[in-house]
Formats: C-alpha cells, sequence, structure tokens
C-alpha cells in the first residue's frame, strides 16, 4: 500500500485534519457558523494541498535530471552539475534533492541536499565541487520528493538520473618524473651501448629526413659543411612487473591519502617514468572483486596509458574486507601467465597485516626468485596514514597506541629480508624513489 | 487494482443495505406494530380451545373461498358469487341495526344469500330480523348456584330452568347427529316459513335448538330469497369438539354441505363481533389470558413478533439516545469529548486509504573512511581511550628508539642524561630519564614501585613530557616522520 502510493500525508497533516473535523464537529454541536466555516475553509485547504501535491508527483516523476561533469582530477577539484528539467506548465515549489554518490567521494562546495524550486519549463543546474580522488565512482541517482507549502503532504521519494560514474586517473607531479629521470641518470648505470633514445652520446652521422631538429649538431655540421646529428645511446631495457594492492586495508587513511591512492600515484610516477625510458611494464591491480590487469607487457605512451585506465577503474564501493591471500594467489597466478622468461623485476606493492598473508608473500616471492626474477616487495607503513587525518594533540597517543602494530609490521619486513626476499618499507613521501632505485640497480647488472 | 474495485463495490452494497434497512425499519416503525391481537370467545382467528378456527381451516379444505372479516367494511372486498354464506358463531358483540342492514345489503349482491347463526345469546337477533327471519335466540340468564358446581340456565320468558348442558337431536341431510349443548338457549319461533332440524327436550317439553327460515328481502331494488340457518348454541363449532369429536365434525360438515351444497359458495366467517385483547395491552390482560384464547406456541409468537417489530423498540431506542444525547451535549467538557472522539472518527474513516508518513528529510550520504585502527581512531575521538602499561612499555621503546637514533645512546645511559641537560636543563632531564626508567621496570615487573594508581594518567602525562623532550631534540610524537625513522632503524 505504501509503496504504491505517491503521495504521503506526514504527522502534520494527521494533526491538521483531525484539528478541522474537531472545529467542524464543534461547530455543527453547537451550531456556531463561524467554526464551520472555519473548519471547512481549513479542510479546502488542506485537500487543494494534497491535489498540488499529487499533481507535483506526476510533475516529479517525469522530470529529467542528467549528470555532467568537468574533466576530473586527482587530488584536485573538479564541477558536477545535477541538471533538472521540468518540463511541466506548472513550477515545482519545495522541492527537496538528495544527490546519491559513492560514500568515497566527497563534495567540498555545494550542497548534495537541500531545497529547490523548479520554475515550469525550465533547466536547473545544481552545481557541486568534487575533491578527485583515483578511482572509478559513482554519481547518481537524485532522490527527489515535494512538499506543500505547509508541509502536510509530501510525495513519495523518485529516483531519477541514471548512475554516472567518474573515472578519475591518479595524479604524479612532473616534478617528481623530472628527479626521478634525474635521479636515474646520475647513477649513470642504464648504459646499453647501442645508438637510440637516451641521453649518452653514441655517435655522429649524417641528416636524414626524419630526424628530429634538435638532434643537429651546429658546430659539426658549419664544420663539415653538411647537417650532422648527434646519436645517443639506447638505454637498456628492463621488464618490469608491479601488483598493486587494492584490498580494503590498503584503503586506510585520510580522505585521497589513503596507502592505495599514495601507491597509486607512486605507480603512475614509476609507470610514466618506465615509459619515457621505453622499459616494459606490466600493471596488476588485486584485492577488489574484480582484478585489474594489463594483459601482458606494454611499454611507451600506450603502456602508461592503460595502465592509468586501469587504476581509474578501481571502484571503492566494491572492495570488502575479504580474503587477501587468495586474491593474492590470485593476481600471482595472472601474473604467471604473462611472466617472461627472462631476468624481471616483480615489485609488489601491499601492506602485510597477517602472518597467513606473509606466508603466502614468501611463498610467491620465493617461487619467482626461483624463476630468476628479481623480487621486490614494497611495504607501506600503514600507521603513517592513519595518523595524517588525526589532530596534532592526539598523535603522540595514536603513535604509542599503535606502536605494536607498527612493530609487528616491520617485523614482517624483517622476516621476508631474512628469508632472502628484498623488502622496502616506503612511507607516501619517498615511494617513488625508492622504487624508481630498485629498477635502476637492477637494470644496470 | 482489482481488490480494490471489490471493495468499493461492497462498501457500496453495505452502504445500500444499510440504507434500505434503516428505510424499512422506519416505515415498519411508522405503520405500527404487530396488528394481531389475542383473539378471545368464538372468534374465527382464535387458535384456542374455544375459538372457531379449526372449523375455518375445514371447510377452506373443502370449499376454498372461505373468508374471515375483521370488519364489516372487509365485506366491499369480497366479491360477490351464486352462493354467499355469512357465518356469525357466537358472536359477542350485539350487531346493530347498521351492522345488519350491512350484511344484508352484501348477501342481497348475490343469487342465493344465505346466513347461518350459531348462538346461545340474543346478540344476532338483529341481524334474523334485518333478513326478514320470524325467529329469534330466547334471551337466558346463567348463574352460578351458591354450591359452586355447575352453571345454572333460566329462561325469563318461560320461567323455567333449562338443563346447562342439553343434548340435542338434529337431523342434517336425513342423518340423525345427538349432539351436547353447552348452556344453550333454545330458538323462538314467531312465524313464517321454517323448518326446524334440531331440538332437545326438557320435561317433555321441546325447545328448537335448529331452525331454517325462508324469507324475503329486496335490497336495492332486488328481490332476494335468504335461508337463514339458526342454532340455539355456538359450542358445537368450536375447536375444542372440532378437532378431537368426529361426530361434531361430521355434523359440522354436514350442516355446511347442506347449507352450500358441493361447491361454489362463499363463506364469510364474522369475526369482528369479538374484542381482541391488543398485544400492547398483553401484560395487563396476561392473566386472563388462558388455553381456552390461544396456544401456548402462538402467544409466544406474537409475543416474540411484538417484541422484535421496530415500532416496539425503534421509537424509544430513537427518543431514549435523543434524550441522552441532548442531556450529554449540555455539558460543554462532554460536548467537546464527544466532537473529538466523533473527529477522530472521522479521520480514521477519511483516512483509511491516507499513507501517513513521518516526515523527515533525506539522509544525506556519509564519507566513509577505513582507518586500520578504526577503533583507537573512535576511542580518541570520544575522549575514551584507554592506556595501560603495554602502551607506557611502547612509548618508551619509540622515545628509546629516537634516542639511539640521534645520540646513540639509550635512555639508560647515563650520557644520555648529560646530553639532555643542555636542552632540557640538569634537574628536569634527570627527573625524566629517572622517572621513565623506573616506570619501564615497573612495567616489565622488575621492580614494584613507584605505585601508579593510573597507567592511562601515568602515559597520557608522559607522552606529553616526551613530546616536551623530542621537540628539543629535533623530533616528535606527533610527526608520522618518526615512524618512518623507526622504520628505518
Amino acid at each position: 500500500m505504501a509503496e504504491d502510493s505517491v503521495v504521503y500525508a506526514t504527522h502534520r497533516a494527521r494533526l491538521a485534519v483531525i484539528l478541522i473535523f474537531f472545529i467542524l464537529l464543534t461547530g455543527f454541536l453547537s451550531s456556531r457558523i463561524q467554526l464551520i466555516t472555519i473548519g471547512l475553509v481549513s479542510l479546502s485547504l488542506v485537500l487543494g494541498m494534497r491535489a498540488y501535491v499529487s499533481y507535483m508527483a506526476a510533475s516529479l516523476r517525469d522530470l529529467e535530471v542528467e549528470f555532467e561533469h568537468d574533466p576530473p582530477l586527482d587530488a584536485g577539484e573538479f564541477e558536477v552539475r545535477v541538471v533538472l528539467r521540468n518540463r511541466g506548465l506548472i513550477p515545482l515549489g519545495f522541492v527537496e534533492y538528495n544527490l546519491r554518490h559513492s560514500p568515497f567521494i566527497k563534495f567540498s562546495k555545494g550542497a548534495t541536499r537541500g531545497f529547490i524550486i523548479l520554475p515550469a519549463r525550465s533547466e536547473t543546474v545544481i552545481r557541486l565541487i568534487c575533491s578527485g580522488r583515483v578511482g572509478r565512482h559513482r554519481i547518481g541517482p537524485v532522490e527527489i520528493q515535494a512538499r506543500d507549502i505547509f508541509g502536510l503532504y509530501r510525495t513519495r521519494t523518485f529516483k531519477a538520473g541514471s548512475i554516472t560514474y567518474i573515472k578519475i586517473p591518479p595524479s604524479y607531479s612532473v616534478a617528481v618524473l623530472r628527479r626521478l629521470m634525474a635521479y636515474a641518470r646520475s647513477l649513470g648505470l642504464s648504459r646499453s651501448r647501442a645508438s637510440g633514445t637516451g641521453v649518452e652520446f653514441h655517435s655522429m652521422r649524417e641528416y636524414r629526413p626524419g630526424d628530429e631538429l634538435k638532434r643537429v649538431e651546429w658546430r659539426k655540421s658549419v664544420k663539415f659543411n653538411k647537417l650532422v646529428v648527434k646519436l645517443t645511446e639506447r638505454e637498456a631495457q628492463q621488464n618490469v612487473y608491479i601488483l598493486l594492492d587494492s584490498s580494503h586495508i590498503m584503503l586506510s587513511g585520510p580522505y585521497a591519502r589513503t596507502v592505495f591512492e599514495h601507491m597509486a600515484r607512486a605507480v603512475t610516477a614509476i609507470l610514466a617514468y618506465l615509459s619515457q625510458r621505453g622499459d616494459n611494464f606490466q600493471l596488476i591491480i588485486f584485492g577488489g572483486p574484480e582484478m585489474y590487469g594489463m594483459p601482458s607487457l606494454m611499454r611507451a605512451t600506450r603502456g602508461f596509458r592503460v595502465s592509468v585506465e586501469n587504476i581509474s577503474n578501481v571502484n571503492f564501493e566494491e572492495i570488502a574486507p575479504g580474503d587477501r591471500v587468495e586474491s593474492l594467489m590470485s593476481a600471482y597466478k595472472f601474473l604467471l601467465r604473462t611472466l617472461r622468461r627472462e631476468r624481471n623485476i616483480v615489485i609488489i606493492i601491499t601492506v602485510i597485516d597477517s602472518q597467513e598473508y606473509l606466508e603466502a608473500l614468501l611463498k610467491i616471492s620465493k617461487e619467482l626468485i626461483g624463476l630468476r626474477n628479481i623480487v621486490y616487495i614494497v611495504n607501506p607503513i600503514i600507521t603513517s596514514y592513519d595518523m595524517v587525518g588525526l589532530p596534532v594533540w592526539a598523535r603522540g597517543l595514536y603513535m604509542v597506541k599503535t606502536y605494536g602494530i607498527l612493530r609487528n609490521q616491520l617485523n614482517y619486513s624483517r622476516i621476508l629480508s631474512k628469508e632472502g626476499v628484498n623488502t622496502v618499507v616506503v612511507s607516501s613521501l619517498d615511494a617513488p624513489f625508492k622504487i624508481a632505485r630498485l629498477i635502476e640497480l637492477h637494470r644496470s647488472r | 487494482m482489482k481488490e480494490e474495485r471489490v471493495k468499493e463495490k461492497a462498501f457500496l452494497s453495505i452502504f445500500l443495505v444499510l440504507t434500505l434497512l434503516a428505510v424499512g425499519l422506519i416505515a415498519l416503525a411508522e405503520k405500527g406494530g404487530v396488528g394481531v391481537p389475542v383473539f378471545i370467545g368464538a372468534s374465527p382467528f382464535n387458535t384456542g380451545e374455544i375459538g372457531t378456527s379449526s372449523l375455518v381451516e375445514l371447510l377452506r379444505e373443502k370449499y376454498g373461498s372461505v373468508y374471515v372479516i375483521a370488519s364489516l367494511n372487509e365485506l366491499d372486498g369480497i366479491r360477490a358469487s351464486d352462493k354467499c354464506l355469512f357465518v356469525a358463531i357466537s358472536p359477542e358483540t350485539p350487531y346493530t341495526t347498521s351492522d345488519s342492514n350491512r350484511i344484508a345489503s352484501y348477501l342481497a349482491r348475490c343469487n342465493h344469500p344465505l346466513l347461518l347463526i350459531a348462538d346461545e345469546n340474543s346478540t344476532s337477533n338483529n341481524l334474523l330480523r334485518a333478513v326478514g327471519a320470524q325467529l329469534e335466540v330466547a334471551t337466558v340468564v346463567t348463574s352460578t348456584p351458591s354450591n359452586g358446581l355447575g352453571v345454572a340456565v333460566y329462561a325469563p320468558e318461560e320461567g323455567v330452568y333449562l338443563p346447562a348442558y342439553p343434548l340435542s337431536v338434529f337431523y342434517v341431510n336425513n342423518t340423525r347427529y345427538s349432539l351436547y349443548l353447552d348452556i344453550a338457549s333454545y330458538i323462538v319461533i314467531h312465524g313464517g316459513s321454517y323448518t326446524i332440524f334440531g331440538e332437545y327436550t326438557v320435561d317433555t317439553k321441546k325447545y328448537p335448538s335448529g331452525v331454517i327460515a325462508y324469507s324475503n328481502i329486496t335490497f336495492g331494488g332486488q328481490a332476494r330469497e335468504v335461508v337463514a340457518y339458526v342454532l340455539s348454541d355456538g359450542s358445537i363449532f368450536l375447536n375444542q369438539v372440532i378437532d378431537r369429536n368426529e361426530t361434531y365434525r361430521s355434523f359440522a360438515l354436514a350442516l355446511f354441505q347442506s347449507v352450500c351444497g358441493e361447491g361454489g359458495c362463499t363463506i364469510i366467517f364474522d369475526g369482528s363481533r369479538y374484542s381482541p385483547i391488543p398485544l400492547s395491552d398483553l401484560k395487563n390482560n396476561l392473566n386472563s389470558i388462558t388455553p381456552l384464547y390461544l396456544s401456548f406456541p402462538s402467544l409466544l409468537g406474537m409475543v416474540i413478533a411484538n417484541l422484535i417489530h421496530p415500532s416496539t423498540w425503534l421509537p424509544p431506542l430513537l427518543d431514549y439516545s435523543n434524550k441522552v444525547f441532548a442531556e450529554m451535549l449540555r455539558d460543554h467538557l462532554v460536548s467537546s469529548t464527544l466532537a473529538l472522539l466523533f473527529a477522530l472518527l472521522a479521520f480514521a474513516y477519511v483516512s483509511r486509504r491516507e499513507v501517513f508518513v513521518s516526515d523527515k528529510p533525506m539522509s544525506e550520504e556519509k564519507l566513509v573512511e577505513v582507518a586500520y585502527a578504526g577503533n583507537i581512531l573512535k576511542e580518541i575521538e570520544k575522549g575514551k581511550l584507554k592506556l595501560g602499561r603495554e602502551d607506557f612499555k611502547s612509548l618508551y621503546e619509540i622515545v628509546d628508539s629516537v634516542m639511539r637514533d640521534v645520540y646513540g645512546l639509550s635512555l639508560r645511559d647515563e650520557e644520555l642524561e648529560r646530553r639532555l641537560s643542555l636542552l632540557l636543563g640538569d634537574e628536569k632531564a634527570r627527573r625524566y630519564l629517572k622517572s621513565m626508567n623506573k616506570l619501564y621496570d615497573k612495567a616489565v615487573g622488575l621492580r614494584r614501585t613507584p605505585i601508579v594508581l593510573s597507567w592511562s594518567r601515568v602515559v597520557a602525562k608522559y607522552v606529553r613530557d616526551s613530546e616536551e623532550v623530542l621537540s628539543k631534540v629535533g623530533a616528535s610524537l606527533m610527526r608520522f616522520e618518526v615512524v618512518e625513522k623507526l622504520a628505518r632503524s
């Protein structure tokens, strides 16, 4: 019954109708025409309000709702617009709207819930500023209900507009990338002794159509009286496999600064660096109900684009606490299917939180090492992420209280190291450089 | 939807039925109560012992067109036929001249008017005169002797006492019937054409108890020969003998057969000559009602019919409720309460299809933030974080790790006290390190003192103190870089 009705009476209507009947009956019993008149006028008003709300219910059902948004930004703000079109001839007043969205996304400006008036034959736009974060986030539908001016009646809650997903790719600082490049070159261990893309001088030759103008060596060209270009040494190519954990524990931390998001940004910076270096890479994101993985090793811009697309597909809403070991093993099986029989670098970015998980990780690592791969476990310090969201005065207490957790986590890393698995404990500050260093160290070998 | 339509129709039907019921009840109440009273005497309506209803039923089986009238006015509605027989048995109310003329005028409409009077009183003599019969039923006086036994019947005109229950002999259709009469009179014949068909003997003197008189009347310009059968006692037609005695039943049938023949006869029993007891007055006359007048089931049926009739209960009910309502409305409080009650009822009826909801704003989407140690964060937020011995050990280890990292010295090293005294002052550095070490020893169970009443307060205090100390050495518990330092160490 309640589900079928489109107009509901509120508790105010109940009180009003009882009062009106009371006035009417008192008027009849005491033969006071004034009371009867007041009662009848009030009753007409109440019935009128009901009729108006019924009309609004019909109009709300036909309301057109669309979602628009500017290009989304990770760790930045972008505008989301909810467009409501009232095609009816009567304005809709006191319309309460409530934008449903993923609970993992927040709006820094604009109200996701409020009251609006929708003029007749009009288009109303609700503008919201969304604080972006990595992943795929749901926007919509909009829940809409309307009331009369006295709040006696209200319509059923209608859901308008189809669900829209905003995919936000992880951001990385260009400065970080430059520093990575500079860092790698400073090592000077990426030489391949063959001409190609690189910075180290290899040889000179005569200009051929298609050569980049910036490669023209003007001094030598004047000397030889012909255009001469400088060839650089092609840098060594490396296969890099990155397994990024996106399980529930990786979502720890304040908004947009969770472990997963930090690691996603770090990985993106690394992948950008690798793509510019001409390395092959494959990103596998595990831990959620769905595994997002590049089908095989890829390189350059295409590889980077696919990997970023994969990261931006992670839907936080779908991630629930579950069996992490099983998820890790699935990712490992997937990796084995695409792993090349070369000396690859495999980087597993995950938080170790239990003995069982540690053992699974150890098993995988040993198997991969047995296949002559170089394995690195990157272990983000999880409690440090929780601390970011805390007020300063409470951090000391929190640190004391969670010191046991930190100790355990560090202990797991030490166990891995003792077992011969390279383990790196990282924080959000140094993650990209530490990972880049690992890759570069082994490229030169 | 279909179900709602069915409900709607059901509601309409119920409403119509109730309306019709109300209309019917009001109509019945307006028409009046049950019209059937308790008939006494030899009334053809009387189903009791001394009624004549059995005779009526007996004749109906044979002739069909047998009518019982409660008023002479009903004669106008009875179709005249070839033979019309008007029957009066022991009438209690005398026929007036007007009544008699009315009956005579009806009979004159028939080809063969017939009259049958069985009367032990002179009540019907006027009727006999009206039809020109030169007969009359003699007046007798009955009395109860002083000894209280039997009944004395005195004929003043003859000056003799007659037997109360004489045996009379009747000849009908050449058949002899010997019947006992009950406190009978006799018929006085003044002349005219007549035939005696019944008589009884008292002391050798014969008294006619059944006479047929032939007379002519002219009414409305029409001349008719009226045959009047007169019997000096009506008791031979009563239910008590008709129902139980074959002789009396045979006599009655034979008599009516001789009067009416085999068919084509309209028989009219006069039921207007008896004073019925109205049902409304039944209570006052209950003692006088005996099985002679009414059988018990009939009486019970009448009482129930009277009770359930709307005229009995509807007007008093309405009157009573009206009075109660009017009385109640005089009180302001009661009238207000009533108004409120009716308002609630009206509201309940009107709003039976309305869906009422509590009007609350829609729930906003709440941001979900995952915390690895979420319970600790919540406890901190609520100010309910409990700290214990283990937490002090953690604090000690953190500070110790930082000191090892910064100075390469543990908290137990005396050199550290010297180093810290440069930053904190001698007394403060000494006291801090001493307290930390003592409390740590207590926390790990190496010593019993100092006495700690609340570890929670102690830990909170030393977190603050340690923060102050660490800030002097360029570290802080409040910066997570310390955690990283610990991780690196």
